[in-house]
C-alpha cells in the first residue's frame, strides 16, 4: 500500500514536472523566428530618407533619431530626388508638412517610386490624403473602422509587382492594387509567365522607442522582401 | 543517531522525487521547444489540380509585447494564381499590418513577417488558389490568436474585420 501511494506521487511529480518545463517554454512562446531560417538578400546598408523641416519633432521623431536608425534627413523633394538618382531608394518617411510641398511632378516621382517596392511612410498625414498623393482610392480595408491616426500616427505602405514587361502592364492596368485594398482579388488578368505581386499596409504611433522599435522592424520586413522576391522573379 | 536512521527512508524518497522532478522538468523544456504556435491546413483541393495546397498561418512573440505572424499559399504544382493576405487585427476593428503576396504562374510561399505590439492582437491569413485562368477559385482561411492552441479565427468574417467566426 505504502510501495504503491510512492508510485503515484513519483508519476504525479513527474507529470506536474513534464507540464511545467513545457508550459514554460510554450507560454514564452519560444518559437524558432520564421525569418531565420528563410535565406534572405538585402542591401548592406538600405537607403532610407526621413523628410522633414528642419528641427522638426513628431512624436519621438527628429533628425537625431532618425539618423540613429540609419534613415537620413532632407529637407526637400529636390533633394530626395537627387538622392535617389545617384542611389535607389529603399524607404522614404516623410512628414504631413512636406507632402503639402509636393508639385504635380514630384507627386508623379513618388507615385513611381511606391509602385516599384520603395516604402512610403507617412508621418501624421490622414489616410485620406496619403491615398490621394499616391493615387489610390483609399487606404482602408472595407472591415475596417475609420479611426483617424492622429498627428502622431503613420501609415506605411508598400507595393511591387515583379514579371515579364508584358505581365507587368496588364496587371498594372488592371488597377491592381485598389482592386487588392477593396479585397476584390478573385480575378485576376491573364498572366502568362511568373509574376509576384504584393501589396502591404501598416499604421502604428510614433510616440516610445517601443513604437519606433515597431516601425523600423517593419520597414526592415518589407525591404528584405522586396530584394529577395526581386531576386527570386529574376 | 537512530534517529537518523528513522529518517532516512523519507529522506531518500525526497531526493528520488527532486531527481524525477528534474528530469521531467528538462523533458518538458525539450517538448517545449519543439512546439511552434500555427495553424496548418495540408492537402487542400483546388478544383482540376486536386489535394495539393497549403495554406497556414504561423505566428509568435520576439518579446513579450511584440507579436510577429506570417501567412502562406503554397502548392505542390504550379498553379495559374496563389494569394496569402496575412493580417494582424487589433480592436476597433483596426488593421495593424497586413501583407499580401500573390504569385502567378507559381508554386507560391511565404508572406514576409507582419508585426504588431497591440495587446490582444491576432493574425489571420486568407488564401486563395486557382489551377488555371478558367477553373474554379479556392479559398482557405488559418488564423493565429497568442495564447490559444485553436486557430477560432479561420474564417472570412475575422480575417475580413477581426470579428468573431
Amino acid at each position: 500500500m505504502r510501495k504503491r501511494f510512492i508510485i503515484i506521487l513519483e508519476i504525479a511529480i513527474a507529470l506536474a514536472a513534464l507540464l511545467t518545463g513545457y508550459i514554460f517554454i510554450v507560454g514564452k512562446s519560444a518559437v524558432d523566428t520564421p525569418a531565420s531560417a528563410r535565406p534572405v538578400t538585402t542591401a548592406d546598408k538600405p537607403h532610407i530618407l526621413y523628410l522633414a523641416p528642419a528641427g522638426n519633432q513628431r512624436g519621438q521623431v527628429n533628425d537625431e533619431q532618425m539618423q540613429g536608425r540609419g534613415a537620413t534627413p532632407v529637407r526637400d523633394w529636390a533633394e530626395v530626388r537627387t538622392a535617389a538618382d545617384s542611389q535607389p531608394l529603399d524607404a522614404l518617411l516623410v512628414d504631413a508638412a512636406l507632402f503639402e510641398a509636393l508639385t504635380s511632378e514630384d507627386t508623379t516621382w513618388l507615385q513611381t517610386q511606391f509602385r516599384n517596392g520603395v516604402v512610403i511612410v507617412g508621418l501624421g498625414v490622414t489616410d485620406d490624403r496619403l491615398a490621394q498623393i499616391l493615387g489610390l482610392k483609399t487606404l482602408r480595408s472595407p472591415g475596417e473602422a475609420d479611426i483617424p491616426l492622429g498627428a502622431t500616427g503613420y501609415r506605411l505602405v508598400s507595393s511591387y509587382v515583379f514579371g515579364q514587361p508584358e505581365d507587368v502592364k496588364a496587371l498594372e492596368d488592371s488597377d491592381w492594387i485598389n482592386r487588392e485594398i477593396a479585397e476584390d482579388t478573385d480575378n485576376s488578368p491573364d498572366i502568362k509567365y511568373p509574376l509576384v505581386s504584393s501589396f502591404r499596409k501598416a499604421r502604428g504611433e510614433l510616440n516610445s522607442k517601443d513604437d519606433l522599435d515597431l516601425l523600423f522592424l517593419r520597414l526592415k520586413s518589407e525591404i528584405e522582401d522586396v530584394y529577395q522576391t526581386r531576386q527570386e522573379i529574376q | 543517531m537512530m534517529i537518523t536512521l528513522t529518517y532516512w527512508p523519507i529522506y531518500w524518497l525526497m531526493i528520488k522525487l527532486l531527481i524525477i522532478a528534474l528530469i521531467a522538468t528538462i523533458v518538458g523544456l525539450g517538448l517545449g521547444l519543439g512546439h511552434v504556435y500555427a495553424e496548418t491546413k495540408n492537402n487542400l483541393n483546388v478544383p482540376v489540380a486536386g489535394s495539393v495546397d497549403t495554406a497556414a498561418t504561423n505566428g509568435g512573440n520576439s518579446t513579450p509585447t511584440l507579436l510577429f505572424a506570417y501567412g502562406q499559399s503554397a502548392s505542390s504544382v504550379n498553379l495559374f494564381y496563389l494569394y496569402a493576405n496575412a493580417r494582424f487585427w487589433h480592436t476597433g476593428p483596426l488593421l495593424q499590418d497586413q501583407k499580401s503576396k500573390t504569385w502567378n504562374n507559381s508554386k507560391g510561399g511565404v508572406t514576409p513577417l507582419i508585426y504588431t505590439s497591440g495587446f490582444g492582437d491576432k493574425a489571420a491569413t486568407q488564401s486563395k488558389f486557382r489551377y488555371a485562368s478558367p477553373t474554379t477559385l479556392a479559398t482557405y482561411y488559418t488564423s493565429w490568436w497568442p495564447g490559444t492552441p485553436s486557430a477560432p479565427g479561420s474564417c472570412y468574417n475575422f480575417w475580413n474585420s477581426g470579428n468573431s467566426c
